[in-house]
């Protein structure tokens, strides 16, 4: 009888735990289109923006504004420093998987290495790799709905990115929540191959910009390292505007200016 | 006074045998003392050219410098450590604020990895001498810009002259890639051969604006008077700085490796030593046991005369104290005085390879030093082996029965 009742349990227990990894909704194509739609919402085909970026340290923290072009299909960007004017001048593109540094007071261009790709970007939490491979997110990734979930009162949804095998990614997963109602990216979380939740960005602040809605400031938090965060504050943001190509050419990132 | 008597002529009974261990103790005490005296001269140089080639005596930085030197771990000097600094003169002889980083120096398609170092060429130039080690131009102007002073090697590797320019890209205070053109006013040779393949000096201010520090520094240099001044400045330095986060470190702990250097230099030099003084501790023993072992004879008359076996291990000890105070006292003299003359008049190795010399940052010309210790253990430890080399004879002599003695033919 005894034995009975603890098959019967046993059996209960796996069919629970069975039931509860359910909540990931295998559905991939739904997945896939969220990231899709959220990522056209926040880039669009091509985007000019002027973003101020602040960088935040336990003892001093420090700002910067500056101008970005991209084009996503051709996978290229351009942002140059405008502000303060010790850095302005300075620019960067990146182009077919790489990138490029153009430094006004040595009128050098650098090629960032690939041994540099882990390193932050301008003092940064970012990664350079980050702004090289951001455009993967829906091509080297297999997208699941993970559930859903309230961030700060608004219903969201969950979708998991876990990279593609043989797919030269840095994160082991990434889990991006995005606004039940309109998609709108709100919260994106980083997981390293141990499974730790290594940076969290925020994006906050949903506001009319340019003439439609959007996150107007982003944070990025890496969890390793407390007292330490970067700021992005969009201060203009045009979506699928005309970009001329020459923008993305290393003629204009190193014409003298 | 009697034993004293026959201490002394018993002496002068083998004169030769006397005087050859006499000249044993003279020559391995002399050469012992001269031994420590060149090489704790020796030591003492090898350290002051390291400081005086780039650490300086102390270094003053903000804790944790040590052990993750980024440009991070700044500090803006103020008023108040200047303070501090002024108030431990003439004890703190010297000091000048620095920045260090690594940066790529390139010229055309040519890049090499380069230490620049941010520094106050006044204050410098009468500490490390900077001035004095331009092998090619000039030295930096307080007020030069753009200028630089690159290592021998390192303008060899880079193809670069006076007045060229050489592209430096490194990575600023806020971790951003930051770049600076600057012009080479000179180039050094200095005693140190990291320096002379890989340094680059700039102005303080300079290297401050290419790296974005607003006003920050790395290191305060301080070069105290004399090297005894260390420990007590330090000390005394980290007492006025306690809990604003700052680091005194000196010269034994920035330079670990030449610590190491020096205590297996002195373990060498303490071997060498230690199979001299053995030589002489057998030497003395063959000498007495073989004074002992002929005159058997005479110390059984002696006893039966009514000596004690005491008095006759006094008087073989008596015979000894005379032979070996002789013998310290030449020993002590010439020893002293050949180490005095070389260090005014110093050893010169230079015809053993000079190169050798320079890529250990030793000057191959060495003063000695006289101190108390490099007389006093020399002294000691030639005593202790002579008074056990005495244990066996003496042991000997007491044991001896008067009426076998005198029974025996010798």
């Amino acid at each position: 009888m005894k034995l009975v009742i603890k098959t019967l349990i046993f059996f209960l227990i796996c069919i629970f735990n069975y039931s509860s990894a359910e909540t990931v909704v295998n559905d991939t194509t739904l997945a896939r289109r969220i990231v899709e739609h959220a990522d056209t919402l926040m880039r669009g085909t091509s985007n000019y923006g002027v973003y101020r970026m602040t960088v935040v340290r336990p003892d001093w923290s420090r700002s910067m504004t500056m101008e970005s072009w991209e084009k996503k299909e051709a996978d290229v960007s351009f942002i140059e420093v405008i502000e303060p004017p010790k850095e302005a001048g300075t620019a960067f593109l990146k182009r077919e998987g790489q990138m490029w540094n153009w430094l006004p007071d040595i009128e050098r261009t650098i090629k960032i290495p690939p041994s540099m790709m882990m390193d932050s970007w301008m003092g940064s939490d970012f990664t350079n790799d980050d702004l090289v491979h951001e455009s993967s997110i829906i091509n080297d990734y297999s997208h699941a709905i993970l559930g859903a979930d309230t961030l700060d009162g608004v219903l969201s949804y969950g979708v998991q990115l876990t990279p593609k095998p043989d797919t030269p990614v840095v994160w082991d997963r990434i889990v991006i929540w995005v606004g039940a109602d309109n998609f709108m990216p709100l919260k994106e979380e980083y997981y390293d191959e141990k499974g730790r939740l290594i940076r969290t960005m925020y994006l906050k602040n949903v506001r009319k910009i340019s003439g439609r809605e959007f996150p107007t400031l982003w944070i990025l938090e890496p969890h390793l390292k407390p007292g330490q965060r970067t700021e992005f504050e969009i201060l203009k943001i045009e979506i699928n505007v005309e970009i001329p190509d020459r923008i993305f050419t290393r003629q204009h990132l190193e014409r003298s200016r | 006074m009697i034993l004293f008597k026959m201490a002394w002529r018993n002496n002068w009974r083998h004169k030769w045998r006397s005087a050859l261990t006499i000249a044993a103790i003279v020559f391995g005490l002399s050469l012992t003392v001269w031994g420590f005296c060149l090489t704790e001269g020796s030591h003492e140089q090898m350290i002051r050219n390291s400081v005086e080639s780039f650490s300086g005596h102390i270094q003053i930085n903000r804790k944790g410098y040590q052990d993750d030197p980024s440009l991070r771990k700044s500090f803006k000097p103020d008023s108040a450590l200047y303070r501090i600094l002024e108030n431990h003169r003439p004890d703190l002889a010297d000091w000048g604020a620095r920045i260090t980083t690594f940066a790529l120096a390139s010229v055309g398609e040519t890049s090499f990895a380069a230490m620049v170092v941010g520094i106050e060429p006044e204050r410098e130039a009468r500490f490390i001498h900077w001035d004095r080690k331009i092998a090619k131009g000039e030295y930096l102007r307080p007020q030069d810009m753009n200028g630089v002073l690159v290592g021998e090697d390192l303008a060899d590797n880079l193809g670069v002259g006076l007045g060229d320019t050489v592209i430096v890209v490194t990575q600023n205070f806020y971790g951003s890639l930051a770049g600076a053109l600057r012009v080479v006013r000179g180039i050094f040779r200095s005693h140190s051969p990291e320096l002379d393949r890989g340094g680059m000096l700039m102005n303080l201010f300079s290297a401050q604006d290419m790296l974005s520090m607003d006003g920050r520094v790395n290191t305060i240099v301080v070069m105290t008077s004399s090297g005894e001044q260390v420990d007590p400045v330090s000390r005394s330095l980290a007492a006025a700085l306690q809990g604003q986060d700052m680091e005194i470190i000196p010269w034994y702990e920035i330079l670990p490796d030449l610590v190491q250097a020096v205590e297996l230099d002195n373990i060498f030099g303490l071997l060498t030593n230690a199979i001299l003084i053995l030589v002489i501790g057998f030497m003395v023993l063959n000498t007495f046991l073989m004074g002992v072992l002929e005159r058997i004879r005479e110390f059984g008359i002696m006893r039966s005369l009514g000596a004690s076996p005491g008095k006759v291990v006094g008087l073989i000890a008596l015979e000894a104290v005379l032979l070996n105070g002789l013998g310290f006292l030449l020993g002590n003299v010439i020893g002293l005085a050949v180490s005095w003359y070389n260090s005014i008049h110093p050893l010169d190795l230079s015809s053993l390879g000079e190169d050798v010399y320079k890529m250990y940052g030793v000057d191959p010309r060495i003063y000695t030093h006289l101190t108390w210790g490099t007389v006093f253990y020399p002294n000691l430890f030639v005593m202790v082996i002579i008074m056990l080399a005495l244990i066996y004879p003496a042991w000997r002599a007491s044991r001896i029965k008067p009426a076998e003695a005198v029974a025996r033919i010798r």
